[in-house]
């Protein structure tokens, strides 16, 4: 039962090429030197650096122990013996700089990028922001999850531009409407969302909402803008509500 | 016709990158999660095949799985995890294991071969798990042009609410075989058996942030379990050793002969022997949870 392949152009750049564009985003030459640094760092030299840190890391657990037996007054002429030679080794051991360099910006790269490529994944199957025109409005108290959206839409090929949520509905020359806040609805903290709901009803591009889950599941559950959001979505139109739901993210529609 | 038994080979660790050769042109394999080139952001699931600069797919939802293999749909909403093997006689030929999921309760199992001579995919089998497949590893006979038959030998496993642990699926011209080897929710019932096959007690996430099929120490492995123990176990091979050694003993005591039993021993060796030696020439490749792709 032969099926014959089909032609494939893949949709969108691949999770490494948007990670590797977002962290030189967030990075900047820091990115590059990180780059540098991971193509000439060897396996060896990062296995002696993590054991030399773990040793290191020993050292300073029984030097705390000893300092804790002297302070009682219950160190033996033996542990001040073993305390020089700890000494002696603490002095032979250095850190290879270049690699704590590495796993510095390691780390500074990894957290985003992990959070950023959760985000992607909760609108890429249905939204790709590439070339895309999209004005993005941050609300206020933004929950962390969503303050870097701009940036991720940005790694994803999107051409972003930020503007102030007053502002919104005030310019029509933009594919996309992007809300990053806490809630849809209660007007006095969210009281531009009609204008994006609006924007939804009358326009064929995407509206997204990135909103902190608890307004959605409580306060915000029976008011009129989340009941329109949920009718536009029914009649088919491009509007998609993305939350954090959990301490994870989630589509709530 | 006698055939030689497969050489039992050590396995030392499982090839991860996707990239072949044939006919001197680079190859690449790769799951995406959209196929079509005029609805191109419409989620399809599939797998791609990179043929230098051409890249071609193939959709699950286009493999007659659904109405001759009565698969479900929502079995198969993802491939999660694919094993490749080259036609080491054909390099134009792979063989391809396909571990699928639901994301819910169940996922599927399918097998194939795919020819870069058309372009195309034969699917040998399609079967329902009743799990989510988070690893594959098996094998299957190349298409031979004589025998128009396939043979094939698949271990999968995966967790879900329908069940979790590794199932053995068999398939040949005159009949499949489906069956737990190991089921996680109905263990304990012999616990020094069970340790054979996992050192710590399983649990559903084993498989669900496992890496897929490993080797440790010689040994397929998949979530902390061990496969081939787990299949032997199952097969009752070490009672049947066991019954095998206590004959031969008897029979040469008494007639200075040979037990005229096997007790199907060899087979069991036979099969992990064949899905090893496939194993070691495959490339394994799984889907990463947090990501969806291209």
């Amino acid at each position: 039962m032969k099926v014959l392949a089909q032609p494939h152009t893949p949709a969108f750049q691949t999770p490494e090429q948007f990670l590797a564009s977002y962290a030189k985003i967030l990075l900047g030459k820091e990115y590059e030197t990180y780059q540098e640094l991971k193509s000439t760092i060897t396996p060896q030299e990062i296995n002696l650096y993590e054991s030399t840190k773990k040793k290191l890391n020993e050292l300073k657990s029984e030097i705390f122990q000893f300092t804790l037996k002297v302070t009682r007054g219950s160190a033996t002429p033996d542990d001040y013996i073993t305390q020089q030679e700890r000494d002696t080794t603490l002095k032979s051991l250095s850190l290879d700089e270049k690699v704590a360099a590495f796993f510095t910006l390691k780390d500074k790269i990894d957290g985003p990028c992990s959070n950023g490529s959760h985000v992607r994944k909760s609108y890429i199957t249905e939204y790709n922001p590439k070339d895309r025109k999209i004005i993005l409005y941050y609300g206020e108290n933004v929950p962390n999850t969503f303050k870097n959206v701009a940036n991720i839409l940005r790694a994803d090929g999107g051409i972003v531009k930020v503007w102030n949520y007053e502002d919104i509905g005030t310019d029509e020359h933009f594919d996309d409407r992007i809300y990053s806040g806490v809630e849809i609805c209660n007007r006095d903290q969210a009281p531009h969302t009609w204008k994006l709901l609006r924007h939804a009803k009358e326009h064929d591009g995407f509206t997204l909402f990135f909103l902190d889950s608890t307004p959605l599941v409580q306060h915000c559950r029976e008011d009129e803008e989340l009941k329109t959001a949920q009718e536009l979505k029914a009649k088919g139109k491009k509007i998609m509500i993305i939350t954090n739901q959990y301490g994870g993210l989630g589509r709530f529609l | 016709m006698t055939t030689e038994p497969t050489p039992v080979i050590t396995l030392e660790k499982l090839c991860t990158n996707p990239n072949f050769i044939a006919n001197n042109l680079p190859i690449k394999f790769g799951i995406t999660d959209f196929v079509g080139e005029t609805e191109k952001y419409r989620p399809k699931r599939g797998f791609y095949v990179q043929k230098d600069q051409t890249i071609n797919a193939i959709a699950l939802e286009d493999l007659p799985i659904y109405h001759e293999f009565h698969l479900q749909p929502t079995s198969a909403n993802y491939i999660h995890c694919m094993q490749i093997h080259q036609n080491p006689k054909q390099p134009n030929q792979f063989n391809m294991l396909i571990g699928a999921m639901s994301w819910c309760c169940d996922g599927a199992i399918l097998g194939g071969t795919y020819s870069l001579d058309d372009d195309s995919f034969d699917v040998k089998f399609a079967t329902r798990v009743p799990f989510n497949t988070y690893a594959i590893v098996g094998e299957l006979t190349f298409p031979d042009p004589e025998h128009n038959s396939i043979l094939g030998h698949v271990f999968a496993s995966g967790s879900g609410c329908h069940g979790a642990g590794i199932q053995y699926f068999t398939t040949n011209p005159s009949y499949n075989k489906q069956e737990f080897i190991y089921d996680l929710h109905k263990l304990n019932s012999n616990l020094d058996k069970n340790q054979r096959i996992a050192k710590h007690k399983p649990s559903d996430q084993c498989f669900l942030y496992g890496p897929g099929v490993i080797v440790e120490n010689n040994t397929l492995m998949a979530g902390g379990l061990n496969i081939e123990e787990a299949f032997k176990i199952s097969q009752e091979y070490y009672e049947h050793r066991d019954l095998l050694e206590t004959e031969q003993l008897e029979t040469e005591q008494k007639q200075d002969q040979k037990s005229p039993h096997t007790y199907a021993l060899e087979d069991i060796e036979e099969t992990l022997a064949k899905i090893r030696l496939a194993a070691s020439q495959s490339s394994f490749i799984t889907r990463n949870l947090h990501e969806v792709y291209p």
